[in-house]
């Protein structure tokens, strides 16, 4: 059997570099399609390039290298390997880039060279739509690694290299396999959470556009190790770059032999299968993305028992982040150590951030965790536009809050950044310049929270509007000071009285904005 | 029995083809027909219901708790204005009050020739290319006023 593995993965080597060989163009020229620079004409570019030179290898598509400033960007691979990069491009450029009259732009040197790129590192720079090159650029060799290891081997791996859930809970990952393959129940599920409904968090979508194979191979060494056999990629309705890069890369791995029955000649078979959301922030939570898989309402279920001893038809099911998934791969290729050595002692690996605001450089970036607010924000990030200081900055979308620019110091970790109850959750980081409201900020905040009650529980379904109620009658000319401390213990009450995860924290923006923030809007009622 | 129009017949037998009768079926379903008539019919909520085994006010309870399935024909020109942190901050609130006034709706209504409908979305997940704007199921993003207005008058019809 061991043979078998071994032997089959070294045949796929082979056969994918001959296949590579024989599509080797004299210059090669990429361009970064993904969700963002979609939206500022990357198609066009695409289909003009493709008009120009219309053989069949001359020009690849990618995902987005997470430089959405520089977007749409073409990059130009000549015969001699040298790179050269053209950044906001417009279709009319295309003809100038083909004839070579156009100067390349610079190499964002300062964007990357602070980045630790382990689970980003393939984005913008390789075909997603081409497993071969996945394949000869040493992926899905992990997943041979770990057909030859039993699960338990694989779980100490991934318990060793403290591997958290990206998602936003942070839970170890290696107790939530080990805890579903415990379990004597058949079959075993797993899920993918992709779902990604969190306003100003958008590195799923870039993940699935830039590197689905790096997924799947997490996804399949997940369910060898958790001894699941069925695995759902629950994508969000609306990312259908994303649904059509996952499915051509599933559809490639079936056809490699990667996916299906006896998976590299083994007998682990496992089958993927994509399903669609609808919508909505509580399906990050994950007893509610079983009950719409299960076709029920959005609604949370109560927890005990847990997705991983009852989820999915009372089956167990593993419920994990295509970002946790994505470091898997490099974890079992490199040791659990060379992972753990990243970041903090305390908390290991990398993050990835989802930069926006009114900065010079915002776009996709990944840190070692530990990595200061101020590093990301004028570092990575640029600093802030021409004109534009920095008021506040909102961490972690709208179930944690905002930190003010005497907390830049906090480096991002697992779980609270402030007692407030400021979280780093997904990682999303949006800078707030001095123009900003702080009663806007904190009602839009409030506000989602609002409409994504699912209405289940009656603290989060009665109390979030209530709270958007106050947010506005503070803005408007009959708020009180009362009413500050009003709010307080209306958010503090539904936090602590909430069913699931969104109620939990639903008060959190009003909270932290409070916290730092209360002078000015007690000024703000006092003066009206 | 009654008698049934082409369009149900077409679409019994679709969900006969492709879909097992089990209730994990329901978003697959629901988005097929979403995706085939742009919205969800109450003929094909029956039907599904049908098709599923489960009864129709469970399908419909299920389905309204989803924010991103219609059961109302949408307008001709479908407008989402993003509103999150950094669309709302960098030019967004703008990109609105220009077009409650140009279309003369505010947000959430459709215009009385029913070819233009306005909303808020909370995130486009373009948040690095503030502000953005949906029209018809395409973003775009570093959008201003003018791009808006010919985005509607360009885009073709769902």
């Amino acid at each position: 059997m061991k043979q078998n593995i071994s032997g089959t993965y070294a045949d796929l080597v082979k056969q994918s570099h001959l296949i590579r060989q024989n599509s080797v163009a004299a210059s090669k020229y990429n361009i970064q399609v993904g969700h963002c620079s979609k939206s500022v004409g990357a198609v066009a570019i695409t289909e003009e390039f493709q008009r120009l030179l219309p053989d069949e290898i001359s020009v690849t598509t990618s995902g987005c290298d997470g430089s959405c400033f520089n977007s749409p960007q073409v990059t130009l691979m000549d015969h001699s390997g040298i790179e050269k990069h053209f950044h906001r491009v417009k279709p009319a450029d295309v003809e100038k880039i083909v004839s070579g009259t156009l100067a390349p732009s610079s190499y964002e040197q300062q964007f990357f060279s602070l980045q630790h790129r382990i689970v980003l590192d393939g984005c913008g720079n390789t075909n997603p739509y081409d497993i071969h090159e996945y394949i000869s650029n040493g992926g899905y060799s992990a997943l041979a690694q770990a057909l030859l290891m039993s699960p338990e081997e694989i779980i100490d791996i991934i318990e060793n290299s403290e591997l958290r859930g990206r998602g936003g809970a942070y839970f170890p990952v290696a107790l939530k396999w080990k805890s579903a393959l415990q379990t004597d129940k058949t079959p075993r599920y797993l899920v993918v959470n992709c779902e990604e409904g969190e306003p100003g968090i958008f590195k799923d979508r870039h993940l699935m556009e830039g590197v689905p194979h790096k997924i799947i191979e997490g996804i399949t060494i997940a369910a060898y190790a958790s001894g699941a056999s069925k695995a759902y990629i629950y994508i969000n309705a609306e990312a259908n770059l994303s649904n059509d890069r996952m499915s051509t890369a599933l559809e490639h791995a079936i056809g490699n032999g990667i996916l299906g029955n006896n998976i590299l000649q083994s007998n682990f078979n496992l089958d993927i299968e994509i399903r669609r959301g609808a919508g909505g922030y509580v399906c990050g939570e994950e007893t509610t993305l079983i009950n719409t898989i299960e076709g029920d309402r959005r609604e949370p279920r109560l927890r005990p028992p847990f997705p991983t001893e009852s989820g999915i038809m009372g089956k167990p099911t593993v419920i994990n982040n295509p970002e946790t998934l994505s470091s898997i791969p490099f974890i079992i290729r490199n040791g659990p150590d060379k992972f753990k050595n990243i970041g903090l002692a305390s908390d290991s690996g990398t993050k990835i951030i989802s930069l926006s605001g009114p900065v010079n450089r915002p776009g996709v970036i990944e840190v070692p965790m530990g990595t200061t607010l101020r590093e990301i924000i004028y570092k990575i990030g640029g600093g802030l536009r021409k004109e534009s200081e920095l008021k506040a900055v909102a961490v972690g979308g709208p179930s944690s809050g905002i930190l003010p620019p005497s907390e830049l110091e906090t480096g991002i970790k697992p779980g609270q950044l402030h007692e407030s109850g400021v979280i780093l959750g997904a990682g999303g980081i949006i800078v707030l310049s001095n123009g900003t409201s702080i009663l806007e900020t904190m009602r839009i905040l409030a506000q989602y929270n609002a409409s994504e009650s699912c209405g289940k529980c009656t603290p989060c379904r009665e109390g979030t509007p209530r709270m958007v109620d106050f947010i506005d009658k503070l803005s408007g000319s009959n708020g009180s000071i009362n009413d500050i401390s009003e709010i307080k213990i209306l958010a503090t009450l539904i936090n602590a009285s909430s069913l699931c995860g969104l109620g939990q924290a639903a008060g959190n923006p009003v909270l932290s904005t409070l916290r730092f923030f209360e002078e000015e809007v007690a000024e703000f009622v006092k003066q009206i | 029995m009654k008698k049934q129009a082409p369009e149900q017949i077409f679409l019994r037998n679709e969900l006969k083809d492709q879909y097992p009768r089990n209730r994990t079926q329901l978003l697959p379903v629901l988005h097929f027909i979403h995706h085939k008539f742009g919205y969800l019919p109450d003929w094909a909520i029956e039907l599904t219901g049908w098709h599923l085994g489960i009864p129709s006010s469970e399908v419909y309870g299920s389905l309204t708790s989803y924010p991103e399935l219609r059961t109302k024909k949408p307008a001709q020109s479908v407008v989402r204005i993003c509103t999150g942190l950094s669309c709302w901050f960098n030019g967004g609130k703008d990109l609105l009050d220009y077009a409650e006034s140009t279309f003369a709706i505010k947000s959430g209504q459709t215009t009385t020739d029913g070819k233009i409908s306005l909303n808020q979305a909370p995130c486009g997940y373009i948040c690095s290319l503030a502000p953005s704007v949906e029209v018809n199921g395409t973003w775009t993003g570093q959008a201003t006023p003018e791009m808006l207005k010919s985005l509607v008058e360009e885009t073709p019809t769902a």
